[in-house]
């Protein structure tokens, strides 16, 4: 535990730091002080306020538990609001070695950021408080959009109700922007943002966007937190067009969100939303002129700006923290069989960054599915396809799924018994770049393999108990997927989970069984089809330790 | 198993006298070109020749090449790209409403037939216009310039290329234990639908056996080359210049993936021939049952069960 007297010993140990006010401890237990540090040479020396929690050197809650505080300081990197030093500092196992170490850190800030003088390359979005408004918290996601915006540009928004949330037992609205319409010209103008359809198509509820002059910035990190100092931002037009809006919305809606825009470094808009209560809108009427020629506008009345946590959720800063490769997430995928194995690639393809799922079944998910698919219990017994579509969907916006139905399976076998028109399941099946055959219907292979399919066909299925799982690329799925079986040798009669009622037994495996191998064998076909590893056929076993890819 | 009674069985059901009917008819489609050219452009070229796998022994039933090379004068044309719109305009004039489909290809003209009754696929020829480098200098050399239709082999559309067909033609010629090795790895790679130049297979299974004395026996000779493409393929440092242009080094325009999938498979064929031959020589190397006498080596072509029990 640090003591004043501690820490007094240990800062005489530290070269260029030395002590202007003695540290004392208040009620709760933390330490507050005071510090200079040389700078050297012609630069002013800096002074510090320092205080430190009685939890030091154990971070709190995610909070720091020292911290540096020099308000004259907020233009430099780095400095926050309440002028303390932003410090993501290495960890010791005792106080003294940290204080040590954190005291090190502000100096190496000091010689870089206040002598030096040094800007980071990377944009830093300006920082946002998220407060409560009203007792609740919003929270608006926004994507690129379709088309660029017109400087000065504004107009409606539509966003929608997504999931509610709740955070330090308050409830979070959260909503999803699906289009900007520019009213600035007399011809209404419609922006999508990129997301699915499936997002666009929710009931929409409107608010209010302005692209400002530039960005509502204080000392070029904070947002702007009064009216005062945002309001010459906007134009007169669009402060108008707020008027309009309420007047077209009062008594219809209780709030709604105004979004500010700004364009980023790299020439993009970022847009960070407010929310404004009808019952107390933020604007008053002025007039210029007298008798007729008297015009009246909208301005902002002074008052503290009710921001609310903006999200950009473009495909880049979705899938910014890892995603498959571009080429690979812009084919169109279709996954044939949407059970433990389906499901389970349905599910990681699309949080690895799909952007074309179809799927397509011919069974309803029942209760006994759950435990080792991607299926929910909650939505009940329903079409596979429906139920994988919804879990997709809600997972990613920027997936457009769909369902081939399960007449596939009457049209395609048909045209197979009857040995004609096999041109036409090729053509059917070619509309997709890569098909993950996961039914093991083995009729159904043999017709894939004999129907001259061009799209890249990978078959996928397991032996009982997912001892092993068998991957087969087009061409020649079948006699590859037969070797496989018969290296493999497994006893496929015995020992199978048989379902109560008249149903095909099943093979037995948890989830966790199952979805270890498909995810391996994944992880090497999503580097196959995108070339960083040779395209081969293959089987997954395993043995006490690892598990092992076997090449054909 | 006994592998080469196995590889001896893939190469006798995969010989062209299966499909001499076929190949007669191949054949008299192309001397009736040969003899259209020559009516047309006379002495403004030279002697047309055959060339392409069949030229080179090395073609199999199930896909073979039989090109007609087209030497032109120098003087003949401007340009390459002349010459070969030139050969093309007059094709298709020649063939107008015939039914006959030509196309411009990446250094040929395509030509295909009208399918014959009975006939599993149409009749295809492939004319390859080339141009002697110089006047009157193709008698002494063979040299040609290829004019390039499409990017082909790291060459972009309306480059050209220096080659000697006749050149590739003699490279192979009296080779026949290479030529073996060369017709079954074009075997697998026509089953296995690989992408690889079989003109890559051809130089490096002849630069394999430069100083190879090792087993004569089938799969000894195939083992070796296997090895060998295994060893050398991927290798930056490994090199196959085109015996009609030794500038123009083949392998070089494979991308560095290719190489290393053409690494892989051999790899890892051998590796599960070598665990369970039995299984894996069959798969790798299939018989061509339509031509299969019904003599089966003892225990070859493994036994599967049709409908293997799968989960998913």
């Amino acid at each position: 535990m640090m003591t004043a007297d501690k820490i007094k010993e240990l800062i005489e140990t530290v070269d260029r730091v030395s002590l202007i006010d003695a540290f004392v401890a208040d009620k709760n237990g933390t330490l507050s002080g005071k510090i200079k540090v040389k700078s050297g040479g012609n630069v002013h020396d800096t002074e510090w306020s320092v205080k430190i929690s009685p939890t030091y050197p154990f971070r709190l809650m995610d909070m720091e538990p020292i911290h540096f505080i020099n308000s004259a300081l907020i233009d430099y990197s780095h400095i926050m609001e309440n002028g303390s030093l932003c410090k993501h500092p290495a960890e010791y196992e005792n106080p003294e070695e940290q204080f040590v170490h954190d005291l090190g850190q502000l100096i190496e800030w000091i010689d870089e950021y206040y002598i030096k003088e040094k800007k980071d390359e990377h944009y830093e979005h300006l920082v946002v408080n998220h407060n409560l408004i009203r007792d609740q918290y919003f929270t608006y996601c926004f994507a690129e959009t379709q088309e660029e915006f017109e400087n000065e540009d504004y107009g409606f928004v539509s966003y929608a109700n997504i999931a509610q949330g709740r955070k330090n037992k308050k409830e979070i609205l959260n909503f999803v922007v699906q289009k900007f319409t520019s009213t600035k010209q007399v011809r209404k103008i419609e922006n999508p943002c990129r997301i699915s359809r499936a997002y666009l198509n929710l009931e929409s509820n409107y608010g209010i966007y302005c692209l400002l002059k530039e960005a509502p910035s204080a000392h070029n990190k904070f947002i702007i937190k009064d009216f005062d100092s945002l309001k010459d931002l906007f134009s007169q037009s669009q402060k108008d067009f707020i008027h309009t809006f309420e007047k077209q919305y009062r008594n219809k809606i209780q709030y709604f969100p105004l979004f500010c825009g700004y364009k980023l470094p790299d020439g993009s808009i970022h847009w960070q939303a407010m929310v404004l209560h009808m019952d107390d809108l933020p604007i008053e009427p002025f007039h210029i002129g007298t008798g007729r020629n008297r015009v009246w506008h909208t301005d902002f009345k002074s008052g503290k700006i009710p921001w609310c946590q903006t999200e950009d959720i473009s495909y880049k800063y979705f899938f910014g923290r890892g995603a498959m490769p571009q080429e690979l997430a812009d084919k169109k995928i279709l996954i044939m069989g949407v059970g433990a194995i389906g499901s389970t690639i349905a599910e990681s393809l699309t949080r690895c960054g799909a952007k074309r799922i179809t799927v397509y079944d011919i069974d309803d998910k029942e209760p006994g599915n759950v435990c080792r698919s991607a299926y929910p219990f909650y939505s009940g017994i329903t079409e596979k396809t429906q139920d994988i579509i919804d879990a997709l969907q809600r997972i990613s916006p920027h997936v457009e799924c769909d369902s081939l139905k399960s007449l596939l399976d009457v049209v395609v076998k048909k045209i197979a018994a009857e040995e004609k028109d096999m041109q036409f399941i090729a053509k059917l099946f070619n509309a997709y770049d890569v098909i993950f055959d996961c039914t093991t219907d083995n009729q159904l292979m043999r017709v894939i393999d004999n129907s001259g399919i061009t799209a890249q066909v990978i078959n996928l299925s397991i032996t009982n108990y997912a001892q092993d799982l068998v991957c087969a690329f087009s061409p020649n799925i079948t006699e590859t997927v037969r070797l496989i079986y018969k290296v493999l040798n497994r006893d496929t009669e015995s020992d199978l989970y048989n379902p109560t009622g008249c149903w095909a037994p099943t093979f037995k495996a948890s989830f966790n069984d199952i979805a270890c191998k498909v995810q391996f064998a994944l992880k090497h076909i999503i580097r196959m089809l995108s070339e960083q590893e040779p395209r081969e056929n293959f089987y997954v076993t395993e043995d006490e330790t690892n598990l092992i890819i076997n090449r054909l | 198993m006994n592998k080469n009674n196995h590889l001896k069985e893939v190469l006798d059901t995969h010989k062209m006298y299966h499909v001499q009917d076929f190949v007669d008819k191949v054949k008299n489609r192309r001397e009736e070109i040969k003899e259209k050219m020559y009516n047309h452009y006379g002495n403004k070229k030279y002697q047309a020749f055959d060339s392409g796998s069949f030229a080179k022994h090395t073609a199999i039933n199930v896909k073979f090449d039989l090109d007609l090379v087209e030497p032109f004068k120098h003087s003949t044309f401007g340009t390459l790209q002349e010459m070969f719109d030139d050969v093309y305009d007059f094709l298709v004039e020649e063939y107008k409403n015939t039914g006959v489909s030509i196309r411009k290809q990446k250094v040929s003209i395509g030509i295909t037939f009208p399918i014959e009754k009975g006939d599993d696929k149409p009749v295809e020829l492939d004319i390859v216009p080339g141009r002697e480098l110089n006047d009157d200098d193709y008698p002494e050399t063979n040299d040609l310039n290829l004019y390039f239709n499409e990017d082909h082999w790291g060459f972009t559309k309306g480059t050209s290329q220096k080659t000697n067909i006749q050149k590739q033609i003699d490279h192979i010629k009296g080779k026949n234990d290479e030529r073996e090795i060369i017709r079954l790895l074009k075997i697998w790679k026509k089953q296995k639908e690989k992408k690889y130049k079989s003109f890559v297979i051809e130089l490096t299974v002849i630069k394999a056996f430069e100083d190879y004395n090792g087993d004569t026996d089938l799969w000894s000779r195939l083992k070796f080359a296997m090895e060998y493409l295994r060893d050398n393929i991927a290798d930056s440092s490994f090199h196959l210049y085109d015996p009609g242009n030794t500038n123009n080094d083949v392998v070089s325009s494979m991308s560095d993936f290719d190489r290393q999938s053409f690494k892989t498979d051999m790899e890892s064929m051998l590796n599960n021939i070598d665990r369970d031959p039995d299984t894996y020589l069959p798969y790798y190397f299939k018989v061509n049952e339509k031509y299969s006498d019904g003599y089966k080596e003892k225990n070859s072509g493994t036994v599967y069960p049709n409908s293997p029990k799968r989960f998913g």
